[in-house]
């Protein structure tokens, strides 16, 4: 091996307590490295991250219409968002919509992961696995649109199905109707098994210990038992991570609006972010559109550190 | 256990995850058949496939999706390398290392995945009018990657963190500097963890809509995922078409994916929490 000058060359003599392998470890890398490491994350989250966030709060209190600079006005932006009517509307919106979509996404994905894991066959949980994960490849855009087509009024999938079997009379326009065009949003890729959250909590079942679950099952406890006193418990900490992050793409959905039903009829699908982006690219009012980004945030915020509390009550993690 | 009595055990398992899988693909194997359909054969049968098959469909949606296919490569292309490198390098600094700020820093990170990024995108417009970066590969890439970075570091960090110490305290003794340790041993025993980042990486880039919509103003480079939304406006009235359309934009991740599957699941296998 070449012999190397630098100060990383290891003091052998230190090495013996299991103590000093800790002191050790800190004590002979040079403090910049980790640094060094970390410097073009850093300048990057910094240029497009932190300084845009810190701005977008900063407009908010400013008439804004790029690329003049911002004019102060106050809480002026404020006052006329929550007097909104289309804005506070958008609000009730999407908290059905982020509620309705994470709970089917939610369940859908354990329900998904608890039947594959408990397949006997390895290669059949593989094949299962491999089916559930090929739709998350399809372009969000086109599903976007071919599940436009399911609910299309005229040559709609989910019409032909169900004048088909004769449970309707006459086809409906799914998205056409204020009634059913936010629900239709919520169910888009029904079952919606397939997904991130299936593949984290497959993955976070099969790494359980199964010493426990033999005990269980020779302690008599059902498979169906387990899976509410056993698993649930254990995988607590991936289930708060998928319900943070199924919480905050529902708070900010944009892409459905946008795609399938520009936040109509009458506003019924009118989402804060679709609705941002309206404010600030159609009709250039940047400052009012900060605002109800930094609204957005600020419930994003609240929300998340409420899983984080929720998740942390209790200090300790069973230990599978 | 033998093989009839596994079934015996799986089959009801296995009936409803078949159920789950008919429903979820129904609507893509309809647009696959369709596609091959002229409007005439699409009004006459709905479900079935119908002859003579119209592969001309896919000759008239090529020119304006092989244009956005190419355009989406070329903006994921760099968006994928720039980040997987800063978020490897990032993850494996938080791993290995312990030094001052380490939890502050690394909270300060994670807590980006909370800001919406759509309030992110109206300071941002301004950045790119201000440098002059709209049309511009970096005025694309760059934003994308910052995104994308946050949970790169996250994914790296854990994967990073289940290496054995060992590995690299035998590499120190035999002399080997930090960075030959992360080029040498991390990143090589790190790759079904690069695979499944980049996988994610290229969902992301490939379906943003917001950010292309914003920061692109000529039409001819507009990724797929715009590109397909504005071509189902031109041709929305011509299924067929369109549907062609539609499986053109999702086969090259589809093709992608076939290849680095197995590398994708096994990144994913050590588990992600919070």
């Amino acid at each position: 091996m070449r012999p190397s000058s630098n100060q990383t060359v290891e003091p052998k003599t230190d090495s013996r307590t299991p103590l000093s392998r800790w002191k050790l470890r800190s004590g002979f890398v040079p403090i910049y490295v980790p640094f060094l490491f970390l410097i073009p994350a850093l300048i990057l989250l910094l240029s497009f991250r932190y300084i845009p966030a810190v701005s977008a709060i900063f407009h908010s209190f400013t008439y804004w219409n790029i690329p003049e600079p911002g004019e102060f006005i106050g809480l002026e932006n404020y006052q006329a968002l929550f007097d909104d009517p289309i804005f506070i509307k958008s609000l009730g919106n999407i908290l059905k919509y982020m509620v309705g979509r994470t709970a089917l996404v939610l369940v859908m994905a354990f329900v998904g992961a608890e039947l594959v894991y408990n397949l006997t066959s390895d290669r059949w949980r593989n094949i299962w696995r491999m089916v559930f994960t090929i739709p998350m490849v399809i372009p969000i855009t086109v599903n976007l649109l071919v599940w436009q087509q399911v609910y299309a009024g005229r040559q709609g999938m989910l019409n032909e199905f169900l004048t088909g079997i004769g449970a309707m009379a006459r086809p409906y326009p799914w998205l056409g109707r204020p009634d059913t065009a936010l629900p239709a949003l919520i169910f888009i890729g029904f079952p919606a098994v397939a997904g991130f959250g299936f593949l984290i909590i497959l993955a976070a079942l099969q790494n359980l210990s199964s010493e426990v679950n033999d005990a269980a099952l020779i302690d008599g406890c059902s498979r169906l038992r387990r899976v509410f006193a056993i698993d649930l418990p254990a995988i607590r900490g991936p289930l708060a991570l998928i319900l943070i992050l199924s919480l905050n793409q529902g708070m900010q959905e944009f892409a459905p609006m946008l795609v399938m039903t520009q936040g109509g009829p009458i506003n019924t699908t009118m989402s804060p972010a679709y609705y941002l982006y309206i404010q600030g690219f159609t009709y250039g009012k940047h400052g009012y559109a900060s605002a109800i980004g930094t609204v957005l945030m600020l419930m994003t915020l609240a929300l998340s550190i409420f899983i984080l509390r929720m998740r942390y009550r209790r200090a300790y993690d069973v230990a599978v | 256990m033998s093989q009839s009595s596994a079934w015996r055990r799986d089959w009801p398992l296995m009936l409803i995850l078949l159920i789950l899988a008919i429903i979820t693909y129904v609507p893509f194997v309809f647009t696959v058949i369709n596609s091959f359909k002229i409007n005439a054969q699409f009004f006459q049968e709905f479900w079935l496939p119908t002859l003579p098959l119209h592969p001309e469909n896919y000759v008239r949606a090529w020119p304006a999706m092989g244009r956005a296919i190419f355009n989406s490569f070329t903006y994921s292309i760099p968006t994928l390398v720039l980040t997987l490198v800063i978020s490897g390098l990032a993850g494996y600094a938080f791993a290995r290392y312990r030094f001052p700020g380490r939890n502050v820093l690394f909270v300060a990170i994670l807590a980006l995945i909370m800001i919406p990024g759509i309030l992110l995108v109206i300071p941002m417009f301004s950045v790119i009018i201000a440098l002059d970066w709209g049309d511009t590969l970096q005025g694309v890439v760059l934003p994308w990657v910052s995104v994308e970075i946050v949970f790169g570091t996250f994914l790296m960090r854990t994967f990073f963190e289940t290496l054995p110490q060992e590995y690299f305290e035998a590499a120190r003794l035999d002399g080997a500097n930090e960075f030959t340790l992360l080029i040498r041993i991390a990143v090589p025993l790190a790759l079904p963890a690069f695979s499944t980042l980049a996988i994610l990486d290229l969902l992301f880039s490939w379906n943003d809509i917001i950010w292309p919509l914003v920061a692109i103003f000529d039409s001819g480079r507009l990724p797929v995922s715009i590109g397909v939304l504005s071509f189902a406006g031109q041709y929305g009235t011509d299924y067929g078409v369109t549907f062609a359309s539609y499986v053109i934009a999702s086969l090259p991740l589809i093709i992608i994916f076939a290849f680095t599957s197995r590398r994708f699941m096994d990144g994913l296998s050590g588990g992600l929490s919070i």
